[in-house]
């Protein structure tokens, strides 16, 4: 499989037509994706018409998009016309949205091939796309481990060269996590950059949708594609978003890199510490320096983000009542009853632990100790970033303490999967654009990201020195996939 | 540790009845998740003093309203397509107010 902007570059030259370019990401998931399970829904006759559309285009001589022919994988959390959109949850099992997230729009109108809709933990709740309702994710590098999540379906699919990129959401690691552990190239944009409309909400001061690819290029077109203004999220930065794309020359040069010791302490596996080490001695021989930084609000992370993210979760899916969309219960008398029936019936156990987590650090008594607390820790949070940043130009640190783990290692120990995140909480909760670019695998083959954090808005600054690490570090897909 | 009484009481604010095998796996998991949250934010040498909730890191530059034009939304046959089950031209759901 091309990367990106090698097949974006080949279908606008007419070196390779859309059609023969979407045929073979079909070709290698009807191959692949039956030992993987990347795709809830293959949209096969959909990305068809796309690309026989884009053929077309070229063919009465308009100009093509960005991304034309490009063979795209799109987390199934975001609404397609027409296309089954399920949220990884049973409660949305069948629903067929009636518009387009603005994400999915731009794809479209940059002459993407949507391929298909890929899986997910339920609700983007969870770190291992285990909790998907329908069956997990393998790693295609060793199919007995986790992909990450919770967008783990994007990143197997481009992992296995079923396409060359992938969108994502991350609310607390999941697009960041799941790259680290596939080996490819995951972004969480600035709060703000990129539009949610048309994104299934999980919580909404943290979510933001960003792209998953095979190389940092191809990462920062698909970037550069879905960021800008939208009327539809209130949220959505007005300022026009840097073109990434031109920046990822890959100079670190006089760069100075912040290296904070909290995300180097206990916890941290000693095959990863040492991946990361090697290549922050890259990025010092490439003429970077390495700054050591305090993050002292660090710790305060996992717990803030697990008040906060629940309490959002918890009004944010009070819209999931068998009544507008999605699956009801049969046979209820009462709307109480039907709504109570539909929910216990729709949603898996995360979903539900999370909710009443959330329900009851906002119920009465607890609201100012709980959630009142970490609203005052987020903000401790993000002034560690303030500070860093008034002497650095970018913070980096492992993605994750550890490589993949095994499936079902962690199932019955919610508390442990949560602290896997707490290297990529941080950012979120403080609405900064982070990346994992890989670097050394394991011993044991396992892929390895390195976190980059960069200022808000400065995404730019993030893919240049991502794509310095690439330089050391070229792009590979899982063996054996 | 969150009681079963508690954890019943969290189902109903949300709309969400349990089963007995879930009551105990929730109160177990709660009790664990919550006893972090304590010790990190409440009981330990850093605890946070809450304080009054304010815009989001971030939110300062982000714009709350946007212009206030007229543009075509959801067309009713679309919204009511995704529908479980709809009557006149309506959702329908089971009586509510009786009388």
């Amino acid at each position: 499989m091309q990367h990106v902007w090698q097949i974006a570059d080949a279908v606008t030259h007419g070196e390779l037509t859309a059609e023969a370019a979407c045929e073979a990401s079909l070709r290698a998931i009807g191959a692949r994706d039956p030992g993987v399970s990347a795709f809830i829904t293959v949209s096969t006759e959909y990305a068809r018409e796309q690309a026989r559309a884009v053929d077309k285009k070229r063919a009465r001589g308009e100009p093509l998009g960005r991304l034309a022919g490009v063979p795209v994988a799109v987390k199934d959390a975001l609404v397609t016309r027409g296309v089954a959109t399920t949220c990884g949850s049973k409660m949305l099992a069948g629903y067929m949205p009636p518009y387009d997230a603005t994400v999915v729009q731009r794809l479209l109108a940059e002459d993407a091939v949507i391929v298909g809709k890929a899986n997910m933990d339920e609700f983007a709740m969870g770190s291992s796309t285990e909790h998907s309702a329908f069956f997990p994710t393998k790693n295609p590098w060793d199919r007995a481990r986790t992909p990450g999540g919770s967008s783990g379906g994007s990143a197997a699919a481009v992992a296995s060269g079923m396409v060359p990129a992938a969108i994502g959401s991350d609310t607390g690691g999941s697009v960041r996590q799941p790259a680290s552990f596939t080996g490819t190239v995951g972004v969480k944009p600035t709060y703000g950059r990129v539009s949610r409309y048309g994104l299934v909400a999980f919580a909404s001061s943290l979510d933001q949708v960003g792209p998953i690819a095979s190389d940092v290029r191809g990462a920062a077109r698909m970037l550069d594609v879905i960021s800008g203004a939208c009327a539809h999220d209130m949220t959505s930065l007005r300022e026009p978003p840097t073109a990434t794309e031109a920046l990822a020359h890959g100079k670190v040069n006089g760069l100075r890199l912040g290296v904070p010791a909290e995300y180097f302490a206990d916890g941290l596996s000693a095959e990863v510490r040492t991946s990361i080490d090697q290549a922050l001695a890259a990025l010092t021989e490439m003429g970077a320096a390495l700054v050591p930084i305090a993050m002292p609000h660090t710790a305060l992370a996992v717990a803030t983000y697990y008040v906060i993210a629940p309490a959002e979760a918890s009004s944010n899916l009070s819209r999931f009542d068998g009544v507008r969309f999605g699956v009801r219960a049969k046979g209820r008398a009462s709307l109480g009853e039907l709504i109570s029936a539909t929910r216990a019936e729709g949603f898996g156990a995360e979903v539900k632990r999370r909710i009443l987590l959330g329900t009851f650090v906002l119920s009465s008594g607890y609201y100012d100790a709980y959630y009142g607390r970490a609203l005052a820790a987020r903000r401790l949070i993000a002034k560690d970033f303030e500070d860093a940043f008034t002497s650095v130009d970018a913070i980096v640190s492992p993605v994750a303490p550890t490589a993949a783990w095994k499936l079902g290692e962690l199932a019955d120990d919610p508390l442990a999967m949560y602290l896997s995140d707490a290297y990529t909480i941080p950012a979120s909760l403080a609405g900064l654009p982070a990346l994992s670019v890989p670097v050394a695998p394991t011993p044991s083959g396992l892929p390895v990201g390195l976190h980059v954090v960069c200022r808000a808005g400065d995404e730019g600054a993030l893919l240049s020195i991502a794509a310095a690490v690439e330089t050391r570090y070229p792009p590979r897909l899982a063996e054996g996939a | 540790m969150i009681t079963r009484d508690e954890i019943l009481h969290l189902g109903k604010l949300a709309s969400l009845p349990l089963e007995e095998p879930e009551i105990a796996a929730l109160s177990k998991d709660l009790g664990v998740i919550l006893g972090h949250v304590e010790h990190v934010l409440i009981a330990s040498a850093s605890a946070i003093t809450p304080s009054a909730p304010g815009a989001a890191p971030g939110a300062g530059s982000l714009d709350a309203l946007r212009a206030d034009t007229v543009a075509p939304g959801l067309r009713h046959e679309d919204a009511l397509a995704a529908a479980p089950e709809t009557a006149d031209g309506g959702f329908s759901v089971p009586t509510f107010v009786s009388g």
